[in-house]
């Protein structure tokens, strides 16, 4: 019981001063494992194909209260305590929603229109419901996390990549654009430009994204603040595009020389392996991209969190991460899926073990928010059906 | 205070905390059959077992005994709480015993594989073809006339003369049922596909160059056009296209992250299996209608022959035939001959 050296006994009541030297830091410590984890995630499966989906919902619980039951932080852990009746509600609803969208694409005409506007309506309020949900129902220490971000925000951070997304579907709904597959060539450049504009304000995106997450984060009385700067997204985006870009080109080059060097009767083959050589390089690099954004972002996210004067760290390296990504993937298609449950464990384990409270004794300092009004369940749901990952 | 385990009977270290605030207080407790009894340096209390909820066993895990009033005790020492929980008389739940035993885990894997087989060989056909049969002809016919323009991108229009051309929409048009649907005939230059002949939603029936010139007559061209109409009147576009849509999004569900890489994988399976049974059908329909318009069957079979030798012949699509997703031509020319006598 290696808790026991950590803590004293409760110190007698009125508090000692703050002992003079340097804050204690305490590193996240995550337990879970593959072997139990793929025991809950079969009988998870089974239960829920049984019941046609019914029972998703209770599964739900069991994989969150694993994972947060598992997440140790100095000497405590987590628990996560959302009503599976609730989240089944969500899910319904999800369903629904996602029913009528594919529905709308099949229809087209105005009805289409309508469905997609009130698509566009509606999800931002379900990803606000849905971390309220999550994080209501999230504690440590027995003081429950909330979170007050303003819908307002969620419909200006969400707002322009829905419509982004939304926009083919809904111009092919007004007959604008005929065939989504080839569209009208005024209406592709002006698709393009929008594009572009979010590829360009992307990371600023990103950037409040998380500033409203963890900035109208609360840990019982105590509201968190986030004090990062936009820069400090960009920067990561710039180097993940510049890679995107460098593997673009050594591929090309590579391709090239490949088709060169096997002039004469079999060129063609040669030109041929070359393009499958810049396929390969490109798809690498773009899959090694993703964990080098996450690393870089959650270092950023995490060093920028503070509440109520608790500082945090995150030192995930790059290189580790794109290697435990690679490997799971590998894994993940040669088991044909069978050994999720160890990939997921293990970079869990390395993200949530990579975070640092920079002073451990603060953390008994906290107190709880008296009660807290009930937070419904329809968007936690709702995300997961739409498996859009907000991650903690 | 030892660290070590404790024997069964006496006092369990746990960690209590008030719900308040979130200073942890180490306790010890005391489990009885009738209540749960937890003393600190500056506390005392007992609560009732009946109010109490235990968090299921994990391995690596404190567990969790929560009172009614929002306090808990986080205890670590698992062998003692599993000693105490038994004397107590509680138990997790049957979902939570079976998730760590290895022997109902392994049946669980079992079961799944059998439930999702069962669904996918059973379930799935019976349910595309309800829904397929509730989808309005203006559905039908949208979604066909989409892939009508899709297919007329990609292949080039037909270089048959204009006599051939009239000869083989004479055939179409004495074959096809005249009753509920509009059929029409699409004639292309087959390009990389070589001869062929398929069906689309909504009644149009496509026919590359190719596969005109290998029919030795215009009875075996009724049977391949009356084999495509048995594809559009049985929908089996409509029902593959529903059935893997089905496919791809439970595997999207199940696979979360990864379905991109493996989302097609089973809904290009399901295609392949649900197209042998659908093959056998369009078939039989095929034998039915040359049978009524008194068309003979046996130049069917024979086309049939000359189509599977025509694409084994071609190179660069000769991996083709690993993908065949026409039951194997010889047991369906066995077929159509059985039925013609």
């Amino acid at each position: 019981m290696e808790v026991i050296d950590v803590y004293e006994p409760m110190p007698p009541e009125p508090e000692q001063p703050a002992a003079p030297s340097a804050p204690r830091a305490s590193r996240a410590r995550f337990t879970g494992t593959g072997e139990e984890y793929f025991g809950i995630w079969i009988v998870n499966l089974l239960l829920t194909i049984v019941t046609l989906g019914i029972y998703s919902a209770w599964a739900k619980v069991r994989k969150m209260q694993y994972f947060y039951r598992n997440t140790h932080l100095d000497g405590s852990v987590f628990d996560y305590h959302g009503d599976p009746t609730a989240i089944l509600k969500g899910r319904i609803l999800a369903v629904l929603l996602a029913v009528l969208y594919k529905l709308a694409l099949t229809l087209l005409g105005a009805y289409a229109l309508v469905a997609l506007l009130g698509l566009v309506a509606a999800l931002p309020w379900l990803l606000t419901q849905s971390y309220r949900f999550r994080l209501h129902n999230s504690s440590y220490r027995g003081l429950r996390f909330r979170f007050t971000g303003p819908l307002s925000h969620a419909y200006l951070i969400f707002g322009l990549p829905m419509v982004v997304v939304l926009a083919p579907g809904a111009l092919a709904a007004l007959g604008l654009s005929g065939d989504p597959q080839h569209p009208d060539r005024r209406v592709a450049i002006g698709i393009g430009l929008i594009y572009l504009v979010l590829m360009l304000i992307w990371p600023y995106l990103h950037f409040s994204f998380k500033r409203w997450q963890h900035g109208h984060a609360w840990y019982g009385s105590a509201r968190a603040s986030f004090e990062a700067y936009a820069g400090s997204f960009y920067a990561p985006y710039l180097a993940a595009a510049g890679i995107l870009f460098g593997a673009g080109i050594a591929g090309a080059v590579l391709a090239a020389a490949l088709g060169f060097a096997t002039q004469g009767h079999s060129a063609p083959r040669g030109f041929g392996a070359g393009v499958i050589v810049w396929l390969l390089l490109f798809y690498t690099a773009a899959i090694a991209t993703a964990p080098l954004l996450t690393a870089w972002i959650q270092n950023t996210v995490w060093s920028s969190t503070r509440l109520q004067g608790v500082g945090f760290s995150s030192d995930v390296r790059a290189g580790r991460l794109i290697g435990i990504t690679l490997t799971n993937l590998v894994m993940i298609v040669f088991s044909l899926g069978l050994l999720i449950p160890f990939a997921l464990m293990r970079a869990m384990k390395y993200k949530i073990e990579s975070i640092q409270v920079l002073d451990a004794e603060a953390l008994g300092r906290f107190v709880s928010e008296g009660q807290d009004p009930g937070v419904g369940a329809t968007g936690e749901g709702a995300v997961d059906v739409m498996d859009l990952d907000f991650g903690l | 205070m030892s660290a070590g385990q404790t024997p069964p009977g006496s006092s369990l270290r746990a960690f209590f905390y008030d719900g308040v605030r979130s200073q942890p207080q180490a306790v010890e407790l005391r489990i009885g059959a009738g209540g749960i009894v937890v003393r600190g340096q500056i506390l005392q209390r007992a609560y009732n077992w009946k109010r109490a909820r235990v968090s299921e066993r994990l391995q690596h895990a404190p567990r969790m005994i929560r009172f009614a009033d929002g306090a808990f005790c986080e205890v670590s020492d698992q062998v003692g709480l599993d000693a105490a929980l038994a004397a107590a008389g509680h138990r997790d739940s049957w979902v939570a015993r079976s998730q760590r035993r290895w022997s109902h885990v392994l049946g669980a894997v079992a079961l799944l594989l059998a439930a999702i087989f069962a669904m996918y060989r059973w379930g799935l056909p019976l349910a595309a073809d309800r829904v397929a049969r509730r989808i309005p002809p203006s559905v039908e016919n949208g979604i066909g006339a989409r892939a009508v323009k899709i297919v007329e991108q990609q292949l080039a229009p037909s270089k048959l003369t204009p006599q051939q051309a009239e000869r083989v929409r004479h055939v179409f048009e004495s074959i096809a049922p005249r009753e509920d649907r509009r059929f029409a005939l699409v004639l292309r230059d087959g390009g990389p596909f070589g001869a062929n002949a398929f069906a689309l939603p909504g009644g149009t029936v496509v026919v590359t160059d190719q596969l005109v010139q290998l029919a030795p007559d215009d009875a075996a061209l009724a049977g391949v056009l009356a084999h495509e109409i048995g594809h559009v009147e049985r929908r089996h576009l409509m029902r593959q296209v529903i059935s893997s849509t089905v496919v791809g999004a439970v595997v999207t569900l199940i696979g979360g992250d990864v379905s991109g890489v493996t989302a097609g994988l089973p809904a290009a399976l399901a295609n392949l299996s649900y197209s042998r049974d659908m093959e056998r059908e369009a078939d039989s329909y095929a034998i039915d209608l040359l049978k009524l318009r008194q068309i003979p069957i046996e130049p069917l079979a024979e086309l049939l022959l000359r189509l599977k030798n025509a694409h084994q012949g071609s190179e660069a699509f000769g991996w083709a035939r690993y993908l065949q997703t026409h039951p194997v031509t010889e047991d369906r020319v066995a077929a159509i001959r059985a039925a013609e006598r």
